[in-house]
């Protein structure tokens, strides 16, 4: 795998929001992610920030984290990796309601992608590079090589790679969600390039392992790797997704 | 020796049937738009010949039986799984799923329930989901991974049947046409849904004479809106490019355009003119298959390239069924009748909600 | 009546298209709806002709009546006024 430099991060998750400041842990009265704040991660106003399902906010709020402080490259060229372990599953539920209700919402259809959480993100912050959008547990793997082939094959130079987690708590025990669902949502954005500037390089060594494993609910790997981002420390990460053995390693450049 | 990514065999099911018939019938005109109404909605809508193919596992095995995969070593082929809905019929129909273990929104569930139906174990399984363009992502995907040597084959598996749950949706966004897509027409008034699948194994290897070639994919987003394009057509002319490069061609390569034509007012214009950003007026002839098969969605992207390949295999470009009276301001050669395709090379052209736009080439080998 | 119409229906614009940074107070009757400073854009437009379903039992056959009818809050209360069935 083409080696990977993080540039910027951000993260939402039971533990708050992360950021290469830190993690700032959610306000008294805060339920968690699901309850995300426009004024928490964005200082303009936003309209928009209210209307969007659940995963897309969610990847709006980590990306947004990621990309406001600004010196960054230049996004228009940037390219978007999107791991969506749900999909658009809980918006599908509630477009079906709006259907038995008689009033089918335009709104909420036009959200029953999995996709659809790329959508703001390349709007609000003008991202037009090449996409990717994967669906299902071990679709962040993937994407991280998606990220790294699209550099190596030159179609840009910098990706943001969001890896998403959504379902709303109503339907966590949904019997056709048909595996195990996390009990917690949780959203990340790291903006990647090939190119090196005294940044942490990560790469992932995966290979496909035991397919039959039972897919795990809780996954710590993106946490730990913004943490030792944070602290500009070397590491590896043990990949905790269900179809692979592996680890993601962080070494600095020498 | 250059050992470029090749696709081996392919078949699809939509309005006009399997490839070799729908790719007949398209040439000679026919179109498979079916009036309303559909689904309560007062629409028409293009549907499968026979509707149990609406059903994954139906699909599965007709799509799978189709494809001779005895020479293909699983372990080293990437099952890529195209949708931009898939089967959504668990949403749909919960209490009917509860019966069907595999049913399920999930589309990475959907593309293991692909694989079982395969009866192999793949060495990885991917779902793809960039709404309208899930299909042609899909196909760069596959390029990128044999190109690098990480697979031998690719199976793409494309699958975006009609429902209730689509076609009220696209009802409630204002997008749909009454009577049928007319793509590129002056009375055109919107889009038309249309049943699809479609199966394709690509592998790579010395190219014979004859071989339809994945020369090259690209994509890009518009970051305009959620569901309008960008009016200027700048996103889909990147992606054109991207795939231009990635192929090592130049535009006046190109013998023919597969557009992605849906028929709605704004699509088309924009699609006119990002062909024009390309192009200038130096364009090669262009058809849209929507106005004869409908939108086939997602996986549909998947089916277009399929039928585009076979158009490239008999040198000819289908006519645009619907198309009669230009309805956009730029001179592109859309026309009703259909045509020699006179360079060995076809890009085809795919556009999703959320902006996404995906563009694949495709080169016969001489 | 009119005017509690109106506030209503300020209301209903809120909730329906989750403007949660927007208080009925924000909202000035008399400013366009569409492209003025609540970012409501064609997606919106769409919902506010399921809420004026929904709600008022009133439906708006085309686009160009569409656009009278939310050219501002005033102009969507006059035309549930005027055309609410019974």
């Amino acid at each position: 795998m083409t080696p990977l430099y993080i540039q910027a991060f951000g993260g939402v998750d039971d533990r708050g929001l992360h950021s290469v400041a830190g993690t700032r842990p959610w306000d008294a009265g805060q339920a968690g992610p699901d309850e995300v704040r426009r004024d928490q991660v964005l200082d303009k106003q936003y309209p928009a920030f209210g209307k969007l399902s659940l995963p897309d906010r969610l990847a709006f709020a980590a990306s947004s984290i990621a990309l406001t402080p600004g010196g960054t490259a230049p996004l228009a060229a940037c390219g978007m990796c999107l791991a969506s372990e749900y999909g658009s599953f809980s918006t599908d539920l509630r477009y079906q309601e709006s259907i038995a209700a008689g009033f089918p919402s335009p709104a909420i259809f036009s959200s029953t992608l999995p996709s659809s959480a790329i959508s703001d993100v390349a709007i609000y912050f003008g991202i037009k590079g090449p996409n990717r959008v994967l669906c299902g547990p071990d679709a962040i793997v993937d994407i991280f090589a998606c990220a790294s082939r699209l550099i190596a094959h030159e179609k840009c130079t910098s990706v943001l790679v969001i890896a998403l987690s959504a379902m709303e708590a109503q339907d966590r025990q949904s019997a056709i969600a048909r595996r195990p669902v996390a009990m917690s949502n949780s959203a990340w954005a790291f903006l990647l390039s090939g190119i090196g500037n005294d940044t942490l390089r990560i790469s992932i060594a995966a290979e496909p392992g035991d397919a039959s494993a039972a897919a795990k609910a809780d996954d710590v790997s993106l946490y730990s790797l913004a943490r030792l981002f944070m602290q500009g420390a070397e590491g590896e990460i043990p990949l905790t997704i269900p179809q692979y053995r592996g680890k993601i390693i962080l070494t600095k450049e020498t | 020796m250059e050992m470029p990514v090749i696709l081996e065999q392919s078949e699809i099911i939509c309005g006009l049937g399997a490839l070799a018939e729908t790719v007949t019938d398209l040439i000679d005109g026919a179109s498979a738009i079916a009036p309303g109404p559909w689904f309560d909605v007062p629409v028409a809508v293009v549907p499968f010949p026979d509707a149990r193919f609406r059903e994954l596992d139906a699909c599965a095995h007709r799509l799978l039986s189709a494809v001779d995969l005895s020479d293909v070593r699983p372990e080293r082929t990437a099952l890529i799984y195209c949708a931009a809905k898939g089967d959504i019929s668990a949403v749909e129909q919960p209490a009917k799923a509860c019966s069907t273990p595999a049913a399920s929104p999930d589309l990475w569930a959907q593309a293991k329930a692909v694989e079982k139906t395969a009866g192999k174990q793949f060495g990885r399984t991917i779902a793809v989901s960039t709404a309208c363009a899930s299909g042609a992502l899909g196909v760069e995907i596959a390029h990128e991974l044999l190109t690098d040597g990480e697979i031998d084959h690719a199976l793409l598996f494309g699958f975006d049947p009609l429902s209730r749950f689509v076609v009220s949706g696209f009802f409630a966004l204002g997008a749909l046409s009454r009577a049928g897509a007319r793509p590129f027409d002056a009375a055109r008034d919107g889009l038309t849904p249309g049943d699809g699948a479609a199966i394709a194994l690509l592998s790579r290897r010395t190219a014979y004479a004859g071989d339809i070639v994945i020369a090259g994919a690209g994509s890009s987003n518009d970051a305009n809106h959620r569901t309008g394009p960008s009016r200027d057509g700048s996103g889909l002319h990147a992606a054109a490019r991207a795939a231009l490069r990635n192929a090592r061609m130049t535009p006046k390569e190109v013998g023919a355009v597969k557009c992605h034509g849906t028929g709605t007012l704004y699509n088309d214009a924009m699609e006119a003119k990002a062909l024009t950003l390309l192009l200038d007026d130096r364009y090669p002839p262009c058809a849209s298959f929507k106005g004869a098969l409908g939108h086939t969605s997602g996986g549909g992207a998947l089916l277009e390239i399929i039928i585009g390949a076979e158009c490239l295999r008999r040198h000819t470009l289908p006519p645009t069924a619907g198309f009669e009276a230009a309805g956009i301001d730029e001179p592109l050669p859309i026309c009703a009748h259909s045509r020699p395709i006179k360079q060995p090379a076809m890009l085809c052209l795919s556009a999703g909600f959320g902006g996404v736009n995906a563009a694949v080439v495709l080169r016969e080998f001489a | 009546m009119m005017e509690e119409l109106i506030e209503t229906l300020k209301q209903q614009i809120i909730t329906t298209l989750k403007l949660s940074d927007i208080k009925p107070a924000d909202i000035d009757p008399d400013t366009p709806l569409i492209g003025g400073n609540l970012g409501i854009d064609s997606i919106d437009t769409l919902e506010l002709l399921v809420l004026l379903e929904k709600e008022y039992r009133v439906t708006v056959p085309d686009v160009n009546i569409g656009r009278k009818a939310f050219a501002s809050v005033r102009a969507m209360a006059q035309y549930i006024t005027d055309n609410r069935r019974p």
